[in-house]
């Protein structure tokens, strides 16, 4: 009898991400797939928009990490009316960005993912949470908040607002940076970095502390930004490794059709982003910290760099659990580069925009950035000021595919003779959430991923169900 | 005072909402000594536990939103929209511009990097609605709190309040009411005080951070849209894309832009030409009159 596994993240309900195990006739398993639920259709509405009106409404794409969309969109808008910003509007996108991944790369760190290790994999899953923390741990759980915050404020004085962010305007940034947030910040920011200090050590007995965990390790290209080959988040080459660390190519990010192609597989509204010279599926690769760092020679922020070496001994780095490790280094990054930004005179220059045209002519812009899960493309076609056509691949999309086949992957490794227990339920959960996507955030924002398994019958008859609450 | 129990779920959105939830920061732990979140999110429909609170985000765009929100509301003594997806629609409703077949098309066949696409349709997952509809048109909901995103400090006194058993309270102006930009122009009666142009804010030899942004020919929806968001974007020196959404005077938050602009500014009407829908319905499309594809209006 053929039978199918279905466990529902949080998402079903959420309409975000389910995976699905299909077993054969023997209770072996056939195969496996991760189904991203949510389909928007950003692609379509955006036709008919005004082109500068395009970084205030892509940021509406994501809640978490609106910087990255509202930068790249930017970009896409200066490339499009050939807007060559100040360096002074280049430093505060790019500070803004940094309070971005200090956000986010706090929320996931600490909210997410830390609880699991602070508290123990085994532990109370009710417990298993920042909630939880904060009882155990009180002192840890309110510096995961104030870095946490300290992140959104910087956002907030530079972009506007902490979420959803407005001030990146096509040929600049609408208002300069005041002397008395420059100095409020720069306080803050310091502290910061004391705090991804850390976050660092903590992730480092991450690694030492638990050995290698069967997560879906699968062996993949790796892509992201270099500036002069060191680690970048704002602007520069994209770059591409392969699983052995071999440089494939790099590239000038406007080039990107040229590498990068859009698989669709019947499951799933998210799209499998594959490196076009090798195909679908040989062309799999990976993005987002793990990546960023086997692609980089090397960190430009002291304290970071000097971390950069211990990871670059491990590489290339193929194994998910890294994931985390890479993530902190970044973090640190994040705080360090913010602070040499804030130390830089110019941020505070008036001299923030020029003036931009529109142009009357078809025209089209692309913006590429780093967001926090990895590389994020905006591609615009124009007329008249008017958008025609808009691609956009979120980061999130280049880590599909592998998370697709990891979860194929821990299935087949704990499936056996039809018979599957709550082990496998973490396992799964681990193999997506090192990834960070979105829809993993979405989950665990507050609490712990519940999950629940059901085997079903070709008859749809539930022959077991296993859950774990939250 | 006894803990109430709440859940918070996600219908379609970008989680920005619970985000601004999170940015409470330390001040969560007060909204946690009064609030019980059982669920968040929730992860069976059949299960979501009864509670005395429910809150939702995002509008309701598929199959398992739906569900979603029905289970919300059957399980809860009173269910919140919380934030402008929920509320009216938000950004995603401008998918009713189109027929979804169109869209589908351009996601999954027509975008620059698909190769060989086609639109996914398993029935792993699931089927999405001709159009994307405000929680309140799919099930009753009690209270709505607008804002793409509502701040923490609005949240935290909307819940404060029902909490203690008070009707949440909105402020009811316009976003001019709150803006502190001087009007030099606007009440001079005079027929052409704009320039013969409009323009976009990135047009501007300099923009004005003190002078109103339809006094620099910039089309601001401040006019049509409820304050009480903090006018970050216009403190931004940017104008306001309406994000809060009408007030309750409002029937339409786009015709009421229009109706603004006409008695305000001549040179209105031009203003609001390049992308009316866009702009004037931009989070508030699925509740609006305005013709959707789907429905044939």
């Amino acid at each position: 009898m053929n039978r199918k596994i279905i466990i529902e993240p949080v998402t079903k309900v959420e309409g975000h991400g389910k995976v699905t195990i299909n077993l054969d006739s023997k209770g072996e398993v056939k195969d496996a797939h991760f189904h991203v639920t949510e389909f928007r259709g950003f692609e379509k509405f955006c036709e008919g928009r005004m082109a500068w009106d395009m970084p205030v409404i892509t940021t509406r794409i994501c809640g978490i990490c609106p910087v990255s969309h509202h930068l790249a969109s930017v970009k896409a808008c200066d490339d499009l009316f050939g807007a060559s910003i100040p360096s002074a509007a280049k430093k505060l996108r790019e500070l803004m960005h940094m309070g971005q991944f200090i956000h986010s790369h706090a929320l996931h760190f600490f909210f997410l993912a830390a609880p699991d290790f602070v508290m123990g994999f085994d532990s109370d899953p009710a417990k298993r949470s920042v909630i939880g923390i904060l009882e155990k741990d009180p002192v840890l759980a309110k510096k995961a908040i104030k870095l946490r915050k300290i992140g959104q404020t910087i956002i907030d004085k530079v972009g506007g607002r902490a979420i959803h962010p407005v001030t990146a305007i096509p040929g600049g940034m609408s208002k300069p940076l005041s002397h008395e947030d420059r100095f409020e910040l720069t306080a803050q920011v310091k502290e910061a970095i004391e705090l991804c200090k850390l976050a660092v050590e903590i992730s480092e007995g991450l690694i030492e502390g638990h050995p290698a965990v069967d997560l879906g390790d699968i062996k993949t290209a790796h892509m992201g930004l270099v500036k002069d080959g060191k680690l970048e988040l704002y602007d520069g080459m994209l770059r591409m490794v392969d699983s052995g660390g071999k440089l494939l190519e790099e590239f000038d990010p406007k080039k990107y059709l040229d590498y990068i192609g859009e698989h669709v597989e019947d499951y799933s509204y998210l799209k499998f982003p594959f490196y076009k010279k090798k195909g679908w599926p040989d062309g799999i690769y990976r993005v987002a910290p793990m990546s960023r760092i086997n692609v980089a020679d090397g960190i430009t922020t002291p304290l970071a760099s000097a971390k950069f070496g211990k990871l670059a001994a491990l590489k290339p780095m193929n194994e998910n659990r890294y994931y985390h490790y890479a993530r902190t280094v970044e973090l640190l990054y994040a705080a360090e580069r913010a602070l040499e930004l804030l130390k830089d005179d110019e941020i505070v220059s008036k001299d923030v925009r020029v003036r931009v045209d529109r142009y009357d002519g078809p025209g089209e812009g692309i913006g590429v950035i780093e967001a926090p899960r990895g590389t994020l493309i905006h591609h615009y076609h124009a007329t008249e000021g008017k958008i025609t056509k808009a691609n956009i691949i979120v980061a999130t999309a280049h880590n599909n595919p592998a998370m697709d086949l990891s979860v194929a992957m821990v299935a087949k490794a704990n499936i056996h003779k039809g018979k599957a227990d709550e082990g496998i339920l973490n396992k799964v959960e681990m193999a997506i959430r090192c990834y960070d996507p979105c829809l993993s955030c979405s989950t665990h924002a507050i609490g712990n991923m519940p999950l629940a398994l059901d085997i079903i019958s070709d008859d749809g008859e539930t022959i077991n169900h296993i859950r774990r609450d939250a | 005072m006894d803990k109430i129990k709440a859940a918070t779920g996600t219908l379609q959105g970008c989680f920005g909402c619970h985000i601004a939830l999170l940015d409470l920061h330390e001040e969560l732990l007060d909204i946690l000594a009064s609030v019980d979140i059982v669920r968040s999110p929730i992860n069976d429909v059949k299960e979501v536990p009864k509670v005395a609170l429910g809150i939702l985000d995002g509008s309701v765009s598929n199959t398992d939103n739906e569900k979603v929100a029905k289970s919300f509301r059957e399980n809860s003594d009173k269910l919140m929209a919380l934030g402008t997806c929920a509320c009216f629609g938000g950004v995603p409703g401008l998918r009713n511009l189109f027929k979804l077949d169109d869209v589908l098309e351009r996601g999954y066949v027509t975008t620059e990097s698909t190769v060989d696409g086609k639109v996914p349709s398993s029935k792993d997952i699931p089927k999405l609605s001709s159009h994307v509809r405000a929680l309140h048109q799919v099930v009753d909901v009690d209270y709505k709190l607008p804002g793409c995103p509502p701040t923490p400090a609005r949240i935290k006194e909307f819940l404060t309040a029902i909490v203690k058993g008070e009707e949440p309270k909105l402020p009811g102006k316009n976003l001019c009411h709150e803006c502190t930009r001087e009007h030099k122009e606007m009440y001079v009666p005079k027929r052409e005080f704009l320039t013969d142009s409009v323009h976009a804010i990135m047009e501007l030899d300099s923009i004005d951070d003190k002078m109103c942004f339809l006094e620099q020919g910039v089309l601001c929806l401040g006019p049509a849209t409820r304050e009480g968001c903090g006018s970050r974007c216009v403190e931004g020196n940017t104008p306001c894309r309406g994000c809060m959404g009408p007030t309750d005077n409002a029937l339409e938050q786009g015709a009421k832009m229009i109706n603004a602009l006409a008695s305000i500014l001549p040179a209105g009407g031009l203003m609001f030409m390049e992308d009316v829908v866009g702009v004037g319905y931009r989070y508030s499309l699925p509740v609006s009159i305005y013709p959707h594809l789907e429905e044939g209006k």
